[in-house]
């Protein structure tokens, strides 16, 4: 049965960084993305690393004319240990897979984030 | 509750916080070279879109590897590691530089460092020799130095070299090693500006085809060197293989069976196959594990070379490709854990022998 736990307050999150709490023997991370919070398990579905100690760095893809293009507005999550990169939006990667970042059920509660786990 | 496998991680880069760690044991003229100018030559070749080292291993005051408090935390402890091969970081970029005798000083240096402040912090701690090949004389009076030392099991080499390893020019440093019963364990540097092309057509272009294509030198290497006899020469003669992959060592063994078998005049030296001295002269490491989407195939592929006893952990801590234990288990079985995480190690570092 999931639990509500409190993680910061919502102006302590920032853009472009994850925060990192433990709660309730698991670690999670949460980070803000337009504006509105991201909050994943700190687990890389692919060997177990901290995944939220990663970068979180602009994606990178080609268009139609192989045109290389960095792309900040869809940010992805780099792995601080394999470097594969999940998108912070779908939490999937950029080649055929099942695996997925955990994202976590979360709450706003006036200005504050509590977490579902 | 069963007891944890035990384990003998064959791949930790520890390494000197800077390089000032190394003056106590560096002798003049090179310790004001090495004050003055550092290494003096650039050691990495190739720009890597992700970090060289994880990101969460990196210490406050220190590179990754630097800090013995985080490894024993973060891999020794963490993993349940029993023993651990400190194989080093940076250093065996100085068998790629020009010169020889600086280079020599300072393997001579890093060596005594590595006994003095590393072996003595850790029981499990084991050490990993680095030497200056282009100096095959004092490469190998620094593996006489060392070989007796109860903690010191092997040493380290470049995987792609000038010359291939079996030459005769390198033979100095393949027999002290035989003799002092250390492993002779090849690990790939980026190529530095006296290194050999890495591949028949030159230079890779980048990290990814550089990392992709790790496993050529290691080829070139074990077919010269069973070959040129020196396996007859030097029984004693154990080749560790970490990083480069082992699926190569299969197509290997049969084509080169099969060549041999016709052309067995240009290697007069052998008694036997080459794939018997391959499978009793050369271990693997399974780092960066492969991962084939149907992750059982893998041991199909090792069971139809029979290479499940020449197989070896390295944890490769705290490179970015680095291994955990049970990631490594989900491609292979467990009644081999036993044989690749402890006993086929143990059965090659001295430190794990009977004493006569």
């Amino acid at each position: 049965m999931k639990t509500r736990h409190y993680f910061d307050a919502l102006s302590s999150l920032q853009e472009g960084q994850f925060s990192i709490k433990e709660l309730g023997n698991r670690s999670v991370g949460a980070t803000l993305h337009h504006g509105k919070p991201v909050v994943v398990l700190n687990f890389c579905p692919h060997a177990g690393a901290p995944i939220c100690r990663g970068k979180i760095t602009p994606s990178q893809y080609t268009d139609a004319e192989y045109q290389l293009h960095l792309d900040a507005e869809h940010p992805v999550l780099r792995c601080p240990w394999h470097g594969w990169e999940f998108s912070l939006e779908s939490g999937g990667l950029h080649f055929e897979s099942r695996l997925r970042l955990a994202f976590l059920e979360y709450e706003l509660d006036g200005t504050d984030l509590y977490v579902w786990i | 509750m069963p007891k944890a496998q035990a384990i003998i991680d064959c791949d930790v880069h520890n390494t000197y916080r800077s390089q000032t760690e190394l003056y106590p044991y560096l002798f003049e003229p090179w310790l004001s070279r090495l004050k003055e100018k550092g290494f003096g030559y650039p050691l990495e070749t190739f720009y890597g879109s992700v970090h060289a080292k994880r990101l969460d291993a990196k210490p406050e005051n220190g590179p990754a590897g630097s800090d013995y408090g985080l490894m024993k935390t973060q891999l020794l402890d963490k993993l349940s590691i029993d023993y651990a091969v400190l194989t080093g970081e940076g250093i065996s970029g100085l068998s790629y530089m020009p010169d020889a005798e600086y280079p020599a000083a300072l393997a001579s240096a890093y060596n005594q460092y590595l006994v003095e402040e590393w072996l003595s912090k850790d029981e499990r701690f084991l050490g990993s020799l680095h030497v200056a090949i282009q100096h095959p004389e004092a490469a190998a009076a620094e593996i006489y130095r060392w070989g007796p030392h109860p903690k010191v099991v092997q040493v380290s080499i470049p995987a792609a070299t000038t010359l291939p390893l079996a030459h005769p020019f390198y033979r100095p440093i393949l027999r002290a090693a035989a003799e002092m019963d250390l492993v002779v364990a090849l690990h790939f540097r980026q190529p530095g500006p006296s290194a050999p092309d890495m591949t028949p057509v030159g230079m890779p272009f980048n990290y990814l085809d550089y990392h992709a294509l790790i496993g050529l030198p290691y080829q070139a290497q074990l077919v010269m060197l069973v070959s040129s006899g020196v396996f007859e020469e030097l029984s004693n003669l154990k080749v560790m293989m970490m990083e480069g992959g082992f699926i190569w060592a299969i197509h290997l063994m049969w084509r080169f069976d099969k060549d041999y078998k016709a052309l067995h005049r240009l290697a007069p030296a052998l008694r036997k196959l080459p794939s018997e001295y391959i499978l009793q002269h050369f271990m693997f490491g399974v780092q960066p594990i492969y991962e084939p989407r149907e992750a059982n195939k893998l041991q199909d592929v090792i069971e139809a070379g029979g290479l499940q006893h020449n197989l070896v952990f390295g944890s490769d801590y705290p490179h970015w490709d680095a291994d955990e234990p049970d990631f490594i288990r989900r491609y292979l079985p467990a009644a081999w854990d036993s044989a690749i995480f402890y006993d086929n190690a143990a059965s090659w570092f001295k430190s794990f022998k009977q004493p006569a």
